[in-house]
């Protein structure tokens, strides 16, 4: 008794975090691939750390900004080779969605998590530079629920791993 | 240590406790142990930081070629191997060493959250991670047998409080900016009431060492706000003229008084009801304290603003020095000697601060410079020499049944 007692205790935060992971790559390999245009959120703070910080240009006039913290949906919709989006703040407004992503209007901007890219610090100034000159792309993994998760960026249309070889 | 050893020795050697044989071979036998085992440790303790290093950096260097899968693997294979040690210390009855590798692998797992976080590009609030952390170490601090884990848990639980009632700062949509400040500065003064709290629900779950370093942190940051609060209200500052919402907070029914309040209550509520509900001494005094504790935020609106300065000058000092006798009571009963000493010196010093106040210019003169120095050694002189009975006197009363 007392020896599974202590296993049970030694497996819960494995097996905790193991589910998180899990719960991630889920949404990562299940949801519906968008590639979205970003661009700096500020100029002079691009980067935080090893983050690639960024505003995604969803192509619409943003939140209501006198939303100072509420729930609100990117409503994705395909129009030829672009998407058309809008800000929407009720789930019985998605029905004519393609897709839609989860999120908050903080002060006129919508933020769903995903505003952030991992790079590694010996790339990050020049990621950071071509970035500025609006040649960022975001590929998104949105599931229809609304979750989305980074998958990659791209530089030139090109994977940024790939870009950086070939510049 | 050896020289202590031999000291010791030679004082024992007087009283004809050892003889002079004993000791040579005392002395000889801890020497070659020492500096075995310091020799030793010190080539392993090399070995071992060498080798980290170099995996460090072999890791740190390549780390954007290695593929994300590999990571998460290799993270998880060494949380696994880390368990599987702590199973065995717990079998063997290492208890040092399990507490040990808990702790490891604990802060190996803010490293694992930090690596998903990279992979996925996810971020979240810090105060987050640690709700994470201390939900799925839970567990694991009530299997730990030793005081180093539950030391760790309790001080990042300790440190999530703030971290999470800051972050409704950010909840606009929830509250209002001024109900967070009201929140905040309600759980800031009702810190160690929540401490205190958390302590004696460690206890009702019979969780000792939790028990113990939530006390600890409860009485040292309850000793930290009254000397604060004599400070504040000693250097005639009132609280409405720092607070920038004065009105709505300085108020017997404002949400920050009604954070202090369920705090308080809540916590004479466990105290009262734990199981073994004997009203012992030591229970009558802990509820003194934090009863003493309680009305201290309350003073400033007790009292009018014409009384205050006569609160400032008299009622205050005394409500200090009668707070820090009954917490260095509290502490003598139970062991903490250390921390003890702290508060009788913070004691010491609000005594001599009125007793300065009280005489005046004359401290200034010769005279008075002669008195107050003579004050002070009488005062350390006295309690040197009569500062065993009078603890042992004060033990005996509070656990006398």
């Amino acid at each position: 008794m007392k020896n599974k007692k202590l296993i049970i205790a030694i497996l819960f935060p494995i097996i905790l975090l193991g589910l998180i992971t899990m719960s991630k790559h889920i949404k990562y390999i299940s949801g519906e691939e968008f590639i979205i245009p970003i661009r700096g959120f500020d100029p002079r703070d691009l980067l935080s750390g090893h983050y690639l910080i960024y505003q995604i240009d969803y192509g619409n006039d943003g939140c209501n900004s006198s939303k100072k913290n509420d729930v609100a949906y990117m409503c994705l919709q395909k129009d030829k080779d672009k998407y058309d989006s809008e800000v929407v703040y009720g789930r019985w407004e998605l029905h004519d969605c393609l897709a839609y992503i989860a999120g908050r209007c903080k002060y006129g901007q919508f933020k769903a998590g995903i505003e952030r890219f991992y790079i590694p610090q010996e790339h990050a100034y020049k990621l950071d530079r071509v970035v500025r000159k609006k040649k960022g792309k975001i590929v998104l993994s949105i599931t229809k629920s609304g979750k989305a998760v980074v998958k990659d960026l791209l530089i030139d249309d090109l994977p940024w791993r790939e870009y950086l070889e070939n510049n | 240590m050896v020289r202590k050893l031999k000291k010791s020795l030679s004082e024992w050697q007087g009283q004809g406790f050892v003889t002079h044989e004993q000791i040579t071979n005392i002395i000889e036998y801890e020497d070659s142990k020492k500096k075995n085992s310091l020799i030793l440790m010190g080539f392993l303790s090399l070995g071992v930081i060498v080798l980290a290093i170099g995996v460090i950096s072999l890791v740190a260097s390549n780390w954007s070629s290695i593929p994300d899968g590999i990571k998460i693997t290799c993270d998880f294979l060494v949380l696994a191997t880390l368990g599987i040690y702590i199973y065995r210390s717990n079998l063997k009855g290492n208890h040092i060493t399990s507490d040990i590798l808990i702790t490891l692998m604990s802060f190996l797992y803010f490293a694992s959250i930090g690596l998903i976080s990279q992979i996925y590009h996810t971020g979240g609030a810090f105060y987050q991670a640690m709700l994470l952390w201390l939900i799925a170490f839970f567990p694991l601090l009530l299997i730990s047998k030793k005081q180093i884990f539950a030391n760790l848990w309790a001080l990042f639980s300790i440190i999530t409080i703030p971290l999470a009632t800051f972050s409704l700062l950010d909840h606009r949509t929830i509250m209002t900016k001024e109900t967070a400040i009201m929140i905040n500065i309600g759980i800031a003064i009702a810190f160690p009431l929540i401490l205190a709290l958390l302590a004696s629900i460690s206890k009702i779950f019979e969780s000792d060492r939790l028990h113990r370093s939530y006390t600890f942190w409860a009485m040292t940051s309850g000793v930290i706000f009254v000397i604060f609060h004599d400070a504040i209200g000693s250097a005639k500052i009132k609280y409405r003229h720092v607070l920038d919402y004065q009105d709505s907070v300085l108020s017997l029914t404002s949400l920050t008084f009604i954070i202090i309040h369920i705090a308080f209550f809540l916590y004479l509520a466990t105290v009262v009801l734990k199981r073994k509900s004997s009203f012992s001494r030591e229970k009558i005094l802990l509820i003194i304290l934090t009863t003493l504790f309680y009305l201290m935020p309350m003073s400033d609106l007790l009292f009018s603003e014409s009384y205050r300065s006569i609160y400032r000058i008299f009622l205050a000092p005394v409500n200090t020095i009668i707070m820090l006798t009954t917490a260095g009571i509290y502490l003598l009963c139970l062991d903490h000697q250390k921390m003890f000493n702290w508060v009788l010196a913070f004691i010491g010093i609000r005594f001599l601060i009125v007793y300065f106040q009280a005489i005046g210019s004359l401290a200034y003169t010769g005279f008075g410079l002669i008195i107050s120095g003579g004050v002070i050694l009488g005062s350390v002189w006295i309690w040197h020499k009569y500062h065993s009975n009078i603890t042992g006197k004060i033990r005996g009363m509070i656990h006398e049944k």
